[in-house]
Order: structure tokens, then C-alpha cells, then sequence
């Protein structure tokens, strides 16, 4: 048994001597076409994206992009959530199921804590535990309804207000009700499916952005932007929620 | 040169998450050492989309096709975004999957 | 810039191989904690705010936290680390 795992030390530390020279080579190749590091901008699809021209026919036929004017395909200044929630919503969309699959798993894996060791937090704790729990959730409304604006967004903000409940489920023996993270979680896919399909049936094209977009940086503009991240922000925030409710008691 | 020295830490990171995975005996070890590999993975794909001395993909000023364009590039860091959300979901399913073979095989006071 | 990205780098890899080679777990999940911040710091560092702030609270809280209630609960049904 101490031999085998000794070998195993040393077929492990040979094998990643090997992967580190072939990635260090690849990093150092200076040919052409190995451009994964040298690229410019330009040469990306990302260009499209900063421009907002992506389904034109004739693609790259804006000149400019400029705060507070109106018309463009998107409306929102912070690019990253135009690329998760306008451009490739389906994608996130699968993967906000791939999300609601593993609460489903852990839901049904787990049990009831038999044999529990009593352990209650502090009087300080129990004290504070409640006025942070407070801020953490304004602060997290405010990263979900910016997210258009600023950094941040509805998974930001939904892991947020799953962190806040995680220390009402560790300062307290008596916890939140499962059934309303379980309520609300479906509730908010289907209400991603019927925005889907709505802007199907207006559009022509599932995951549509049916709503005017406004003009650039105003607080309500992007169209289905707001409505689309409060919604992931809803479904991931009890997502985890009820994922570490199952875990903790 | 900054470029070069974010990916050759996501690197290391990979490399000690792989030997992790491959020599440690508890589960839980592993699960930790495969966290590692996840988040050194996200570090390289944030980092193939960094450009020097550019700035956050937020629109702030106005942007034109002749002038220089001072943005790093959005596409990786919202697959990254997805990506981190989708890691705590599996680690979440991998420690149930862990809790209740310990409980129907119990291993000698070992994970 | 580089010097700020080598010493982050540094002080993960160090976190890294600590998670894998300490004896006890707790320790282990508490500095895998500690690594997922420095990687957010790291993220900041990329211009990748949205990521940065994800890592921050799914990485360094969520993941940490759900460790802990396994291996209370491991610990619950019978699990001894020092065996």
C-alpha cells in the first residue's frame, strides 16, 4: 500500500511536469496563427458587441456609439450585461435550468439531521445578525435593478441575498420556511419562458428584446433588461437559498 | 507581459488543482482540489480577453470606430460570470451525492 | 502592475498548496475561503468587475459555508478526521 501511493506521487508530479512544458511551448510559439494572446479587438466578435450592430445586414455601418442618444439595438451602457441578458440569453437561460436541476437533486438527496449536536451562536451574534442581514439585502436590490448601468447584475445580487440568509441559518436554531424559496423558483423560470415566448409571438424570434430601448445610461431604458435580471436575480437567489437551507438543517 | 503573468498564475493554479485530483484519498480533499482547478480555469478565460492598459467593458464617454478603442474584451467575462454560478450548483450536488454514500457505506470513519 | 499580479499569483499558489497538503479539514475549507477572495482581487485586477463581485460572494461565502455544514454532518454520523 506506502509503495503504490509513492508511485502514484511520481507518475502524478511526471505527468504535470509534462502538461506545464507543452503549455509553457504554447504560450512561447511565436508563429503564426497562434494569435490566442496577441489578437486585437478588432479582429473579435466582441467588436460587434461594443458597437451594437450585431443583426445588421450591413454589419459595421455605425460610426459612433454615444451616452444619451437613442435607437440602438441594446440599450444598456454596461456591455457585459448586454451580452448576458440580450445577446446570448438562451445561453443563460439553460443554464439558470442547469441551476434549478441541482437544488431539485440536492433537495432530494438529503435528509433530516438525526443525531444533532446543539450548538447556538452568541448574543452578539443573534444582535448583529439581523442589521446586517438588512444592509446586505439593500445593497443586493441595488446591484440587481443596476445592472444595466453598472457592474453587478442579477447573479451578483442573487448571491448576495442567498449570503444573507446563510447567516440567519447559522446565528439561529429556528430557520426560515423552506416552501417559499420552493414557490418562488418556478414561478420566476416561467415567468423567463413567457417573456420568451412573448417576444416569439411580437418578434418573431424567441428571447426577443420586444420592449423600446430608451436612450443610453438613463436609469429606465434597455427594454427587458430590468425585467429579465430581477428575474434570474429571483431564481438564483432562491436557488441557493434553498440549497443551503437543505444543507443546514 | 501582463497577460503572460495572468495566465502563467491560472496555470499554476490548474496544475496543483490536477495533482490534487489525482494523489489525495477523502473525498472532500478532492472536491476542494477540483474547486482549485475550476477557479484557475475562469482566471485564463478572463484572461485571453485582457488587453494593456484598456479599461472596464461600461460604456462611460462616447466611443468611435477611428479612435483608439479603450476596452478589454466582454465575451470571456460573462462566460466567466455564468461559469461561477453554474460551479457552486455542482459542488452543492457533489456533497449531497458525497453525504449519502457515506451514509449508506459507512467507511470506517473515513470520507 | 506585474509585481502587484506576481505577488497575488504567489500568494495563491502558497493558499493552493496549503488547501491540499494540510492535515486537518476545517483548515483546509477556511484557506480555500482565503483563495477565492484573492482570486475576486485577482479578477479586479483583469477589469472583470462582474466576475470579481460573483467570486466574491459565491466563492468566498457559499462554497465555504456549504463545506462546513457537510463536514458537520459528517462529523454528526459518526466521521472522525483523525483516523
Amino acid at each position: 500500500m506506502k509503495r503504490n501511493e509513492l508511485l502514484i506521487n511520481i507518475f502524478t508530479i511526471i505527468l504535470i511536469i509534462l502538461i506545464a512544458a507543452i503549455v509553457y511551448l504554447a504560450l512561447t510559439d511565436s508563429r503564426k496563427g497562434l494569435t490566442l494572446f496577441s489578437a486585437r479587438l478588432e479582429d473579435r466578435v466582441s467588436y460587434r458587441y461594443l458597437f451594437k450592430c450585431v443583426s445588421e445586414t450591413d454589419a459595421l455601418k455605425q460610426r459612433s456609439v454615444r451616452i444619451g442618444q437613442s435607437g440602438y439595438e441594446n440599450g444598456a451602457a454596461n456591455i457585459v450585461t448586454a451580452v448576458i441578458v440580450d445577446y446570448r440569453l438562451f445561453d443563460t437561460f439553460c443554464e439558470v435550468l442547469i441551476l434549478f436541476a441541482a437544488s431539485a437533486g440536492v433537495t432530494l438527496l438529503m435528509e433530516k439531521r438525526k443525531k444533532r449536536i446543539k450548538k447556538e451562536a452568541g448574543i452578539i451574534v443573534q444582535t448583529a445578525v439581523p442589521m446586517i442581514m438588512l444592509f446586505t439585502i439593500v445593497v443586493a436590490f441595488y446591484i440587481i435593478l443596476h445592472g444595466h448601468l453598472s457592474p453587478g447584475g442579477g447573479f451578483s445580487g442573487g448571491a448576495l441575498i442567498a449570503s444573507a440568509f446563510i447567516l440567519q441559518f447559522i446565528a439561529f436554531e429556528k430557520k426560515l420556511s423552506k416552501r417559499w424559496f420552493a414557490l418562488l423558483e418556478p414561478l420566476a423560470g416561467l415567468g423567463l419562458l413567457a417573456f420568451g415566448l412573448s417576444g416569439l409571438y411580437l418578434r418573431g424570434s424567441f428571447f426577443a428584446n420586444f420592449l423600446p430601448t430608451g436612450s443610453l445610461g438613463a436609469t429606465i431604458s434597455a427594454g427587458g433588461i430590468m425585467i429579465v435580471y430581477a428575474l434570474i436575480g429571483i431564481k438564483v437567489a432562491s436557488g441557493l437559498s434553498s440549497i443551503s437551507a437543505d444543507f443546514s438543517g | 507581459m501582463e497577460t503572460f503573468s495572468f495566465s502563467i498564475c491560472a496555470f499554476s493554479l490548474i496544475l496543483v488543482g490536477i495533482f490534487g485530483v489525482l494523489t489525495r484519498k477523502d473525498i472532500i480533499r478532492i472536491l476542494l482540489a477540483l474547486n482549485i482547478l475550476e477557479t484557475g480555469i475562469n482566471m485564463l478565460v478572463a484572461a485571453v480577453g485582457y488587453f494593456k492598459g484598456s479599461s472596464a467593458p461600461i460604456l462611460t464617454s462616447n466611443i468611435t470606430r477611428d479612435g483608439f478603442l479603450p476596452f478589454v474584451d466582454p465575451l470571456p467575462q460573462a462566460l466567466v460570470l455564468a461559469s461561477i454560478v453554474i460551479g457552486a450548483g455542482t459542488t452543492a450536488m457533489a456533497l449531497a451525492i458525497t453525504l449519502k454514500h457515506y451514509r449508506t457505506h459507512k467507511t470506517e470513519g473515513k470520507a | 502592475m506585474t509585481v502587484w499580479i506576481i505577488v497575488l499569483g504567489l500568494i495563491m499558489f502558497a493558499g493552493s498548496v496549503v488547501v491540499i497538503f494540510q492535515k486537518s479539514i476545517k483548515n483546509a475549507v477556511i484557506t480555500f475561503g482565503a483563495v477565492s477572495l484573492v482570486s475576486a482581487l485577482m479578477f479586479i485586477l483583469m477589469k472583470a468587475y462582474d466576475a470579481a463581485l460573483a467570486e466574491a460572494s459565491i466563492g468566498s461565502v457559499l462554497t465555504t459555508a456549504i463545506f462546513f455544514w457537510t463536514v458537520r454532518r459528517l462529523e454528526e454520523n459518526g466521521f472522525n478526521e483523525k483516523k
